[in-house]
């Protein structure tokens, strides 16, 4: 079975877990899970960030350890090991149409997004093209040079975010959080759970360890990723509900990018200032599109056990182009964006652990570490 | 779309042969590959003309000696200057038919192994009947000639060269230029310069360093987002400057992209114009014709006023930019960011700057990735490569080590 196409020769250093988690996880649910997560947590949706965290790193902190006792090897490699063939085949299949569901529904809220804020009379399906070829054409050269390219954009990223969020600060009402726990504790972790499911691309943890130095030296990276989207997921939250109250965020459909509207800085030679977040909402929708994709080409070919990687790759490219038509409507992505974070709680935590429950109760291990 | 592919096949037929065609590469006299020691009492004597410094650029600080045209002398200033039998000198003869010396340079135990054999590899398959220039080895070893990126540096300075053999990249000289290149390469090596290391205070030399990369990211980028944002969103431009960029633009008969592109066009002609003309004239007509067209054009409202402060600001932010080959590649990205945006706004825009991002992240130079140590990033070099860090004495790093991947 093929490697997932990983051929580096190169070992990690194990501090690219944490932008990889950043620049993979990061995309645009971000400007909207306020949107998602308020109407659950109300007020307290930060209280369910900050708990999420908590599980997210224990989880993050599993997925290095099933990871590490297979050195060298793919998910795809001592999934088999452990579930068998057969089990180990299904869970493969259920993992592409996951992947592929969700690169169908990023693609189709890119086009939304951009059809709303920046082209609006060119058809969806172009921009969409222009970035799927580009994500294919990356994800052809492998998760090394993936990594490369989000360490070359992780400051454009966090920059910009930081700099609208200390701006944003002087509009903020306090208020608008109070008071604390007044709906008691339930919504609090149904909104924890409902967290945990957007953080897609967690996974990359299982492809990024077999490629590290040392793969127990990735925990502190790891737990650095969870903790900045965790911070930039607070600044989210703390912007639109602290601008904008929580009635108007469940009301709005883009409710980060309305509050930053909202600004004013007299004498700031700026006036509008979603223009800041245009540049880390491209780039974290493409860098997502790019890992989303490089998670299907791995997959296609170690599960099925194709070999031609520039071919899957632009297979994989016209699924990020279909996604574009294959929902009728942006509120049914919308709608369906919300089952999927569900979804994801079972092909991100529970399915994971469980294989690494599996393992150390069957006492499987990889060749390499005897 | 079929005619495309047939040229790029064609193409890179023709590259394939050149490098295969069973020709004799070497002198018999000189045989290929000889190491030897540079250290040699032997230093030949050049005229005055030929040590006159060349005004490229301005030299504040440092030696003004400068590479020569003879190889052996070039030789010998780098013997000059590290008079340590470590300095191994590689010697080959290229060319069937008017052959000439080239000679790799590089300090044994710095130099990576898979580096200087690389190089070796490359230059023994190079097939020509001669070399007219450095530049002839450097397009026949560099990784991708379809690249817009420099992979080898070319430096006329002894003391530049020095510098890059005591980081452990490779000098090669070619017999008849004087300019050498040194190899491998990565994006920063091209945006240093030796006024930045010979400068007293590390603040300044730090501070002129995060403006060239500003000006890098202008040279490449201004045009094209003024063209995006005026031309998509203008909603996004204060008040107050969109009514006067509207005021300016109130009788022009052009679309703004159409202005931004003629504009730019003018300035590559005048530049053109200025290198191609006798230096004594040159610079005065070049820039005469420039003020006189943008003067007239703004007169009769042909064009407005903000695309000139632009592409202005885009050229001085071009001439921040120390590699003339990088300069180069630039030049001609600013069009192809423009293009992106003139057809899809901010995301042609942002989508033009991932296409050259995926290009830098995936390019190397003899192994090494180009934007190294950016991209894999590598704490511990950036004191040396992308920022100059505050040490007494020359810092090494290990920026210049092969990866596969």
């Amino acid at each position: 079975m093929s490697v997932s196409g990983n051929k580096s020769g190169d070992n990690l250093d194990p501090r690219v877990v944490t932008v990889g988690l950043i620049l993979g996880i990061v995309e645009f649910e971000l400007f909207t899970i306020a949107k998602g997560i308020t109407p659950i947590a109300r007020q307290d949706a930060w209280i369910s960030v900050i708990l999420g965290s908590v599980i997210i790193s224990a989880s993050a902190y599993l997925l290095i350890r099933l990871g590490a006792r297979f050195p060298g090897e793919t998910p795809f490699q001592y999934g088999e090991k452990i579930w068998g063939r057969p089990m180990a085949f299904f869970w493969g299949l259920m993992y592409l149409v996951y992947w592929s569901g969700f690169l169908a529904l990023i693609s189709q809220e890119a086009s939304m997004a951009n059809r709303v804020f920046f082209l609006k009379s060119t058809p969806p399906v172009i921009p969409i093209l222009i970035l799927a070829i580009a994500a294919a054409w990356l994800a052809s050269y492998g998760l090394t040079s993936l990594i490369r390219f989000f360490q070359l954009n992780l400051a454009f990223l966090l920059l910009p975010m930081l700099l609208v969020f200390v701006m944003a600060v002087r509009n903020m009402d306090l208020h608008n959080f109070q008071p604390v726990l007044s709906n008691g504790l339930m919504p609090v972790i149904r909104g924890t759970v409902y967290f945990m499911g957007t953080l897609q691309g967690l996974e990359i943890i299982l492809f990024l360890v077999p490629l590290l130095r040392s793969a127990e030296a990735a925990v502190k990276p790891a737990l650095a990723g969870v903790y900045v989207i965790t911070g930039l997921t607070l600044m989210q939250i703390l912007t639109a509900v602290g601008i904008m109250g929580k009635e108007n965020v469940q009301a709005s459909i883009w409710p980060e990018i309305v509050a930053i509207s909202l600004i004013e800085l007299p004498g700031f030679p700026v006036e509008r200032f979603e223009l800041f977040l245009t540049l880390p909402w491209l780039i974290a929708v493409f860098t997502t599109i790019c890992l989303y994709t490089y998670f299907l080409v791995s997959g296609i070919m170690g599960i099925l056990g194709i070999k031609k990687r520039g071919a899957v790759s632009y297979f994989a490219a016209a699924v990020i182009v279909l996604g574009v038509y294959i929902f009728p409507n942006y509120p049914t992505a919308i709608q369906v964006r919300r089952y999927f974070s569900w979804a994801s709680i079972f092909f991100l935590y529970v399915l994971p652990i469980t294989t690494l429950t599996i393992a150390v109760l069957r006492k499987k291990r990889g060749g390499m570490n005897g | 779309m079929k005619a495309g592919l047939m040229v790029i096949k064609f193409l890179k037929k023709t590259r394939f042969v050149k490098k295969t065609e069973k020709e004799p590469k070497t002198n018999p006299d000189t045989p290929s590959g000889q190491q030897t020691s540079c250290i040699s009492g032997d230093f030949p004597a050049v005229s005055m003309v030929d040590t006159a410094p060349r005004d490229s650029h301005q030299i504040l600080k440092g030696s003004k000696k400068r590479f020569h045209e003879k190889l052996e002398y070039n030789l010998s200033l780098l013997a000059e200057r590290i008079p340590n039998p470590r300095l191994i000198c590689e010697n080959f003869t290229i060319g069937s038919l008017a052959p000439k010396k080239v000679a790799a340079v590089y300090l044994k135990d710095r130099a990576h192994p898979g580096i200087t054999a690389e190089i070796r590899k490359r230059l023994t398959a190079i097939r020509a009947e001669t070399v007219l220039d450095s530049s002839y080895i450097e397009r026949n070893i560099e990784n991708s000639s379809w690249s817009p990126f420099p992979q080898v540096e070319t430096a006329e300075k002894p003391d530049i060269a020095e510098s890059a053999l005591l980081q452990g990249r490779v000098v090669i000289i070619t017999d008849g230029s004087p300019q050498v290149l040194l190899a491998p390469v990565t994006f920063f090596d091209l945006m240093d310069t030796r006024d930045d290391t010979y400068m007293r205070w590390f603040v300044a030399a730090n501070f002129f360093r995060l403006a060239r990369y500003i000006m890098f990211i202008f040279a490449v980028s201004l045009p094209a987002f003024y063209v995006a944002l005026t031309s998509y969103n203008p909603e996004l431009i204060p008040t107050r400057l969109l009514y006067l960029i509207l005021a300016s633009r109130e009788n022009a008969p052009f679309p703004v992209y159409f202005e931004a592109f003629f504009l730019m066009g003018i300035v590559e002609a005048v530049r053109m114009m200025m290198v191609r003309m006798p230096s004594q004239v040159g610079t005065t007509i070049a820039l005469m014709s420039g003020v006189t067209l943008v003067i007239a054009g703004l007169w009769s409202g042909i064009m407005g006023a903000p695309v000139v402060i632009i592409v202005t600001l885009t050229m001085i932010s071009s001439f921040g930019i120390p590699s003339y080959d990088l300069r180069l590649a630039v030049r001609v990205l600013q069009f192809f960011t423009m293009i992106m945006a003139s057809f899809f706004g901010i995301f042609g825009f942002a989508a033009a700057f991932f296409y050259i991002a995926i290009h830098l992240v995936t390019l190397k130079s003899f192994g090494v990735p180009y934007m190294t140590p950016l991209a894999p990033t590598d704490t511990g070099s950036m004191g040396h490569t992308v920022f100059r860090e505050n040490t007494p004495v020359m810092s090494k790093d290990k920026t210049y080590k092969p990866q596969k991947q």
